[in-house]
């Protein structure tokens, strides 16, 4: 039986009164690299959250490689948030040595080159780094583990062309070839080039799940024309 | 510096003539070794699935092959890339006169500004060399 | 993953509480310096004149901000054993700790279990400054001064040939209990901050302090009605004890056995109510997680 790396069933997940996300379903294959992509608000974040463990679903189940979210997951799920989460009186070198600690498939030497090359110092704090190092950091950290999934939210959310191409660079090159690799963005033009397979969610529920390639084919489209099609205002 | 690619086709496709107009300009000589899935997708910035992809139609088409192990090479075949090159020629021309017929221009006329461009470009050539 | 776990919450209190408890030390030598240089002047010792006079004030007035300096660093010890708490479950640092392949249990366990330890080794340290203190701070003629030492090796031995054994029991007991209050203490704090953070959108720490009183008054009420329970039967134990003749250790004595089924009520309590804290807390950051 082949199974899949994520697999997501009937979830739904409301915040007091509003929904965020509304009967998901999903089930995403290995080896592939898939854009989440949704207009602000979609239910994006929601989702990765649910899957990496942070939220609990109100309905539904999530099994990654047949865990349920859990010590067991989270072990084998390498997770990007949208924001600084490295304590900032620790340095460089402590963040790595946390990472070592904690994750046994974390690759120490390849962190420490992937370090060098982008020139950070490794004896600095955290909080005397700007926070396009800080980022960098942390994507080394996120991709110097040899993890079954990915979870990237935003990750070149904000940052300059150039960032953007080191940043889908390193993303590459690092990844395990059995690894599937999911990325949340709003900017569908930047990574379209990088993705096998899309999701569209929008109002917290999943609009549609294809193949970029079929895309192209069947409509003649890119997704981003699509999607400027789909959430015309 | 990735490569540009249009977003009314499928990457791999479009990544597959890139590949082959390489071979047709030499840059990828005949017997060479080709990069790898990974340096492809490195140097392209696309998704290593979708150059397995498109180097799987170069496969089906006979300009590369694979040696176990060792990785993808170009063809030693010399009429396979000559094949590849009409195909490619065609299209090209067929598309250009697809394009002046919309523009209004008959057959005769193509023919004729077809040649004083070419002898221009020639007598500049010339000229800079 | 829990020795990991508490690796680096140690290493993470550490780096503030070691300089604190530093800063305790340092104050203590200082003071007791300060101290008894104004022993000694006032005892005429030591050089007299109006400059010294001066010297007197200053150092009295020194002596005692010392102590301030003192009080103020073991309330600190508290206030950075929460703190780094509320960040490293509450703020963005919580994306880091909730990702950990651990289970929530394994995550409150090292917090609880660090902050235990650094609440004992500030009791340790306040105890040494004490000691200091009374060594060579308290005496006008001599450099240190003993007395003190000598008094209470003398009252303990004296308790000890006049009860004996019967000591034993309340001693352990009287360990239990600061050992069960300090956990209480913890926990009664991380649930209130947990509360907090996962009701309130903003605001979160103020709602954890609202919290927190919230559960003292549930505890408060419980515990009366508890000790309501139990007051009669303690009561009519002690006036049967009016009616024997019982003399000196033999009071005591009883007194101890008569206290028992109070002790253990209140030390029952205290474990009880922090399992409850803990399994509350644990159900929370598994199921109910509010970060921003």
């Amino acid at each position: 039986m082949n199974q899949k790396t994520l697999e997501c069933t009937e979830v739904s997940k409301n915040f007091g009164s509003i929904a965020a996300l509304h009967n998901v379903n999903l089930s995403l294959p290995e080896g592939k690299i898939i854009g989440l992509l949704g207009p602000n608000g979609s239910g994006k974040t929601t989702l990765i959250k649910l899957i990496c463990g942070l939220l609990t679903p109100c309905e539904g189940s999530i099994s990654i490689c047949g865990h349920e979210p859990g010590p067991e997951s989270k072990a084998i799920v390498s997770y990007l948030p949208e924001r600084s989460y490295l304590p900032d009186w620790m340095t460089v070198l402590d963040c790595l040595d946390f990472f070592r600690d904690f994750y046994e498939d974390f690759d120490y030497e390849k962190a420490v080159g992937m370090l060098e090359n982008l020139k950070v110092p490794a004896k600095a704090r955290m909080k005397t780094l700007s926070k396009g190092t800080k980022e960098k950091v942390q994507l080394v950290l996120v991709m110097s583990r040899r993890a079954r999934l990915y979870l990237l939210d935003e990750p070149i959310g904000g940052v300059d062309p150039a960032a953007r191409d080191y940043i889908l660079n390193t993303i590459l090159r690092n990844y395990d070839e059995n690894a599937t690799v999911l990325i949340s963005t709003h900017l569908i033009a930047d990574i379209e080039m990088v993705l096998d397979e899309f999701i569209f969610l929008q109002n917290g529920q999943v609009v549609s799940y294809a193949s970029t390639d079929s895309l192209r084919e069947d409509l003649g489209k890119s997704i981003d024309t699509y999607f400027r099609e789909v959430f015309r205002c | 510096m990735a490569w540009q690619f249009t977003g009314d086709r499928p990457i791999y496709i479009q990544m597959a003539e890139h590949i082959t107009s390489g071979i047709l300009k030499g840059e990828y000589q005949m017997g060479e070794k080709l990069p790898s899935v990974r340096e492809f997708a490195l140097m392209a910035s696309v998704n290593p699935n979708t150059v397995q992809r498109a180097l799987f139609e170069l496969e089906n088409m006979g300009l590369i092959e694979t040696q176990r192990n060792t990785g993808k090479f170009v063809t030693l075949e010399e009429s396979r890339i000559e094949m590849s090159r009409n195909e490619m020629g065609k299209a090209l021309v067929a598309d250009f006169i697809k394009s002046m017929k919309a523009l209004g221009y008959s057959g005769e006329q193509i023919k004729d500004i077809f040649e004083n461009e070419r002898k221009a470009g020639e007598s500049n050539e010339s000229e800079n060399a | 993953m829990l020795g990991k776990l508490i690796k680096h919450d140690f290493k993470s209190l550490s780096r503030m509480l070691v300089p604190m408890q530093v800063i305790i030390l340092g104050a203590t030598i200082i003071a007791t310096a300060m101290f008894s240089f104004n022993l000694r002047s006032d005892s005429g010792s030591l050089l007299t004149g109006t400059g010294f006079d001066l010297l007197r004030i200053i150092s009295a007035f020194m002596s005692v901000l010392m102590l301030l300096a003192i009080i103020a660093a073991s309330i600190l010890v508290a206030v950075v054993i929460f703190y780094r708490f509320y960040k490293s479950f509450m703020s963005d640092e919580g994306y880091l700790t909730f990702t950990l392949p651990v289970k929530s249990s394994e995550l409150l366990w090292s917090k609880l279990i660090c902050a235990i330890i650094w609440s004992l080794i500030s009791g340790i340290v306040i105890f040494l400054s004490l000691n200091i203190f009374i060594l060579f701070g308290t005496s006008s003629t001599s450099f240190v001064n003993l007395e003190f030492y000598k008094v209470t090796a003398k009252f303990i031995s004296d308790t000890n040939n006049m009860f004996g054994n019967a000591l034993v029991l309340p001693i352990i007991e009287f360990v239990l209990m600061v050992f069960a209050s300090i956990t209480y203490t913890i926990l009664h704090i991380y649930l209130a901050l947990i509360i907090g953070g996962a009701v309130a959108r903003k605001h979160k720490l103020a709602a954890g302090i609202g919290f927190y009183f919230v559960i003292n008054i549930i505890v408060g009420i419980l515990s009366t009605v508890l000790q309501f329970m139990m007051m009669p039967r303690l009561a009519a134990n002690l006036s049967l004890m009016d009616g024997q003749n019982l003399e000196g250790g033999q009071i005591l004595t009883s007194l101890i056995s008569q206290m028992q089924p109070y002790v253990l009520l209140s030390l029952g309590m205290s474990i009880v109510f922090s399992v409850v804290f803990f399994m509350a807390s644990n159900y929370l950051i598994k199921n109910k997680l509010n970060l921003d």
